[in-house]
């Protein structure tokens, strides 16, 4: 493909890298700038409508900044940062897991209950819903799994875990889920209306 | 993945099937054991997970967390400090192409205890600040010259980028990230004047010289001599007239003159000693003695060169009753001190008041400071409201000036103490923007590094402000402390 071109994109991302890792302010105020939407996609993808979902994402970036140094400009920034924002965050949403799951009950969430949800605000909702009756380790997996398209080894690598016991949750926690869905009445109700 | 698709309750089921036919490749939630619905409600909901994330739109949030983020991340000058030490430390060691990098890495060494004056870092080409960033790093981009306080010039060639990452009175660091910059040291001063490009640090005490960054770096001694040590440990003396390319640390000559002359605003280095001026036009009683902050400098009339700021003049003359009077010499302006003396013997209920005419109103300065602002002029803008706080002192303007100059020191000029000075100021007398100034206070200990009076002043500030944008931030912050 066109490698050159791909080669000088990205090494504009390490200019600004590099200046931001030299203290240049306006340099780290681009960066900041520039990843702050899609840090706040994975982070509010990874823990939803969570109260403090703002603090992770302050926190991710933090860690984003102080990672630049190790940025070789190899892939795109926010490629890059992407695996630090995903790791940030579950770190922070372990160190609060005793009274809490990665995953916020929609449900209780007052408001998210406006009156008329589209489909894909209704069914992101109940999948939701249903993650959190899982246990927190088996909603991580399938969140990193099949909601960001992380592989079985990368989700490994980014909960700690040996790529087995990954293995192991994915398949135990695909099963629940699948069948708390298919046994959600909201969603049978649902599907009875809309698909034929 | 099929693409994204915005829909409602209210859609066609045909619509919505046919989204079902592009529903996601991914067969591990929907095996081959269901079918039918049960198949069309898993894809469905997986659809749903996995379409894009919308975030709400809230400006103030994104600016909290960015600005948040930015506080966090601020280069302390302590930390400054230890790299530079770290990097010494490590200047040695095989580093390999992003050397610099992996510099900051290496565990601080103990700092020495040096209590390490910052250097001003001044444009010295008559043109927008926002090409240099004063600050504790500046970046400079093409066409750039500034010095960096008295006895370092810096010019950029054309489209370069060179980031400076220290300057203080231990020492001064640069990095040429693109292109070219010519350094012109004074010679004897014990300037430790380090410049950084690729894996390769030129170190000099007094000279001139160009150091290139990118395909063939290298450096050109145009003046004195300079030490270059590579990223393999070996080292290198470069002397006046030779040039060094750092890939194949292969030496050659040049003509220094020639290559002075090629750089275009050369000759702002040699002028660079020069500071911001401001005259006084003594007048009035003609032969009088003038001292200037007590030396004296001749007779009256006259015109007096001298630093921006305050001053003491005075006039004497035999037989004459001698006046003095502090005048505020404003940058780049003649101020005129007129002194009309009396008798000794004549009664002093004459108006002899001496005064400095051309003082311009409180409303003239602001007006002032904000023109310099919007032209990024930090230093000047400072001095303005500096001008107003000292000669209206009791007007409106002066006051919220205090605020505004505060924010400045602070956030441009980096003088967190000074900030902390006219925040304080402002809260003596109380207004309307006493939450602002509590919380350049906390900004200003933060930046100071003194945590127990920055953890005072966030208790009362959110005792006083406990809704505020940033009680938030500051209730973290706090329990970091």
């Amino acid at each position: 493909m066109d490698d050159a071109k791909d080669e000088v994109d990205f090494s504009d991302d390490l200019l600004l890298a590099q200046r931001a890792v030299a203290m240049d302010a306006r340099a780290r105020r681009d960066v900041v700038t520039r990843l702050l939407k899609p840090v706040q996609r994975i982070v509010y993808g990874l823990v939803r409508d969570d109260s403090e979902a703002d603090d992770w994402v302050q926190e991710s970036l933090i860690e984003v900044i102080k990672s630049l140094k190790n940025y070789r400009g190899e892939t795109k920034l926010e490629y890059w940062s992407k695996r630090i924002v995903v790791r940030t965050t579950l770190r922070k949403v372990k160190a609060r897991r005793s009274r809490d799951s990665l995953v916020t009950p929609q449900d209780e969430l007052p408001e998210m209950r406006d009156e008329r949800p589209n489909p894909q605000t209704m069914l992101r909702r109940r999948l939701n819903h249903h993650l959190s009756k899982l246990s927190p380790e088996q909603s991580e997996a399938l969140t990193l799994k099949l909601i960001h398209g992380y592989s079985v080894e990368e989700v490994a690598k980014l909960t700690d875990a040996k790529v087995n016991t990954v293995r192991g949750r994915l398949r135990n926690g695909r099963a629940l889920l699948r069948e708390q869905l298919l046994a959600d009445p909201i969603l049978r109700e649902w599907a009875a209306r809309n698909l034929r | 993945m099929s693409e994204h698709r915005q829909h409602n309750l209210d859609s066609e089921d045909a619509e919505l099937l046919d989204l079902l036919l592009f529903a996601l490749d991914d067969e591990e939630l929907v095996s081959d054991e269901v079918g039918g619905e049960d198949a069309a409600i898993l894809r469905m909901v997986m659809e749903a997970a996995q379409a894009e994330v919308e975030v709400p739109q809230n400006d103030l949030r994104d600016h909290r967390i960015i600005n948040a983020v930015l506080e966090e991340t601020r280069p302390k000058q302590q930390t400054q400090w230890h790299y530079w030490a770290a990097a010494a430390a490590v200047a040695g060691l095989v580093l390999g192409g992003l050397a610099f990098w992996s510099a900051q890495t290496q565990e601080p060494v103990a700092p020495p205890v040096v209590a390490a004056a910052p250097l001003e870092l001044r444009p010295l080409l008559n043109e927008p600040e926002d090409k240099l960033q004063v600050a504790h790093a500046v970046t400079a981009y093409s066409d750039t010259a500034f010095s960096i306080g008295e006895d370092v010039g810096i010019l950029l060639e054309k489209d370069s980028v060179a980031t400076v990452m220290h300057a203080d009175t231990d020492g001064i660091e640069i990095r040429v990230l693109k292109g070219a910059i010519l350094a012109n040291v004074t010679p004897n001063k014990n300037v430790n004047l380090l410049v950084h490009s690729g894996d390769s640090t030129v170190k000099v005490t007094g000279t001139v010289f160009a150091v290139r960054a990118g395909k063939n770096a290298d450096v050109k001694v145009l003046r004195g001599s300079v030490k270059v040590q590579r990223a393999s440990a070996k080292t290198h003396a470069v002397k006046g007239g030779e040039s060094l390319v750092f890939e194949n640390e292969k030496v050659s000559t040049f003509d220094p003159a020639t290559e002075w002359k090629a750089w275009t605003y050369h000759e702002v280095l040699e002028r660079r000693g020069e500071k911001e001026q401001a005259w006084l036009d003594v007048q009035g009683t003609p032969g009088a003695t003038i001292k200037v902050d007590g030396k004296v400098l001749g007779t009256s009339p006259m015109r007096v060169t001298v630093a921006p700021g305050k001053h003491s003049v005075s006039a004497h003359k035999d037989g004459m009753e001698s006046k003095s009077q502090d005048v505020s010499a404003l940058v780049d302006r003649h101020s005129r001190v007129v002194f009309a003396l009396q008798s000794k013997k004549a009664p002093t209920s004459i108006d002899t008041t001496a005064k400095a005419t051309e003082a311009p109103s409180s409303r003239e300065l602001l007006n002032r400071a904000l023109a310099f602002r919007k032209k990024k002029q930090w230093s000047k803008a400072a001095a303005a409201y500096n001008d107003l706080i000292r000669q209206h002192p009791r007007s409106g303007e002066a006051k919220t000036s205090l605020i505004s100059l505060a924010d400045l020191e602070l956030d441009r000029l980096k003088r967190p103490s000074k900030a902390l000075q006219h925040y304080s100021r402002y809260l003596r007398s109380g207004g309307g923007l006493s939450q602002e100034a509590t919380y350049g206070q906390i900004r200003a200990y933060r930046r100071l590094g003194d945590k127990n009076n920055e953890k005072r002043t966030i208790e009362r500030f959110l005792k006083k402000y406990p809704t505020a944008v940033q009680a938030q931030a500051l209730r973290s912050r706090l329990k970091e402390l």
